[in-house]
């Protein structure tokens, strides 16, 4: 079974890569719903890979992401907070290379679709920064 | 899209056949739109100077809410099958999963035209912030005050404004059809407390107006910092701040004070909006 990808990050040899938009043709056409699994000596072959082909490539100029803070010590998380007040915006993008969405002191997305405000470049890592520490925290 | 607990990169994908099939009439009018040639970007004189990596965060973004939001409705249907709540909402809130769902594939397409989605790392685990409330209609009530009359009712004035500033026929093509949408999914919260709210003590109420502030306070985030022009369906800050206080009098703090609603003032005054809701 084939999927159609909507939506996919491509890590690209250049930052400047252009969307690819190839629709992928549907796939064959629908069969029987398998009978479910009853017999324990019931031998399952683990499926393949779905190929999938890219509607909307994406280029994504980002190095590799920092590795999750395993830890709830409040101090190891000052120190973090005080490391990231110290650090160049830039460098705060370096390091954590990856967007993360705005969220609820909880971790939670914020309810409706409320994202379409100017940042600056500037802000931005700052922004994603702020939701990366409150999902380290698990709070 | 992988799941799991872990963060990972936003992705998403559809499997076709009789699904794609089944889909179809309701996305059909994304095909309809006049999208770039492959591999085409949208035209520089769309972006009035925009740097595209912003409107491509921006519309990556969008993504991902519409991608939650559809998760909120789910859990709000369910929700509202267990507090016995009239199916015909029930269903509405069933129907506008798949709405949300066509709402990510078109900003996800957007954001292609704009250049490609950033890489934005989610936790698929915490989608839906879970209501606090054990009752089942309390625990409704809990999701669809910050889903519906708080989120929705603002993504639609927001959203508004986006369209107006676009700049590009494609992408005001594709802010008009998702705010037509919205606007539905915001009344779903109104007509479900004035079913529900009868039904709810003082206490209940109480609670719900906590709850609202709750979900406008975190949006503050959102008002501070930098901030570049217009274009491309992002908002300028000058034009989107004020806009974004003067809509959290409007369209929520009034409609939910009508029903016996109120939000504490603290709240509101971490958006700016304390002023504006007792003007």
């Amino acid at each position: 079974m084939r999927t159609r990808t909507i939506m996919t990050v491509a890590i690209l040899s250049a930052g400047c890569g252009t969307s690819g938009t190839t629709r992928q043709a549907p796939a064959s056409g629908p069969t029987a719903p398998a009978a479910p699994a009853t017999v324990a000596t019931t031998t399952t072959t683990a499926p393949a890979p779905a190929p999938t082909t890219t509607v909307l490539a994406v280029p994504a100029p980002v190095t590799a992401a920092a590795a999750p803070m395993a830890t709830n010590d409040p101090a190891a998380l000052e120190r973090l907070a005080m490391e990231l007040r110290e650090a160049a915006p830039a460098d705060v993008g370096a390091r954590l290379a990856h967007f993360r969405p705005l969220c609820d002191a909880q971790g939670f997305p914020l309810v409706g679709n409320l994202v379409t405000k100017s940042m600056s470049p500037e802000a931005q890592p700052i922004t994603a920064f702020c939701a990366d520490v409150r999902t380290r925290i698990g709070r | 899209m992988n799941a799991g607990g872990a963060a990972t990169v936003f992705e998403l994908h559809a499997i076709g056949g009789p699904w794609g099939r089944r889909l179809a009439p309701r996305r059909a009018w994304l095909d309809e739109l006049a999208w770039p040639a492959g591999g085409e970007l949208l035209a520089d004189d769309a972006r009035a100077g925009l740097p595209l990596e912003i409107a491509r965060a921006m519309w990556t973004q969008t993504a991902w809410s519409e991608y939650a939001s559809a998760a909120a409705f789910a859990e709000i249907a369910a929700a509202l099958l267990a507090c016995g709540a009239p199916i015909d909402l029930v269903a509405a809130a069933g129907d506008f999963v798949v709405d949300e769902l066509v709402h990510a594939e078109a900003a996800a397409r957007v954001a292609g035209a704009v250049g490609g989605a950033v890489a934005l790392e989610v936790a698929l685990d915490r989608l839906v912030r879970p209501p606090a409330a054990r009752a089942p209609l309390a625990a409704a009530a809990e999701l669809i005050v910050r889903t519906c009359c708080v989120g929705e009712a603002l993504t639609v004035p927001m959203l508004k404004l986006s369209r107006q500033v676009a700049g590009a026929g494609l992408i005001a093509d594709v802010l008009g059809r998702i705010v037509a949408d919205e606007a539905s999914h915001a009344q779903l919260g109104w007509w479900f407390l004035d079913w529900a709210v009868p039904r709810l003590d003082d206490a209940a109420r109480a609670e719900l107006g906590r709850v609202a502030g709750g979900a406008i306070a975190s949006f503050a985030p959102l008002l501070a910092g930098g901030c570049t022009g217009s274009g491309l369906g992002v908002v300028a800050c000058t034009v989107y701040d004020p806009a974004f206080t003067a809509a959290v009098a409007r369209h929520v703090v009034r409609p939910l004070a009508a029903r016996g609603i109120e939000i504490p003032a603290d709240a509101l005054a971490v958006v700016g909006a304390a002023t504006a809701a007792r003007a």
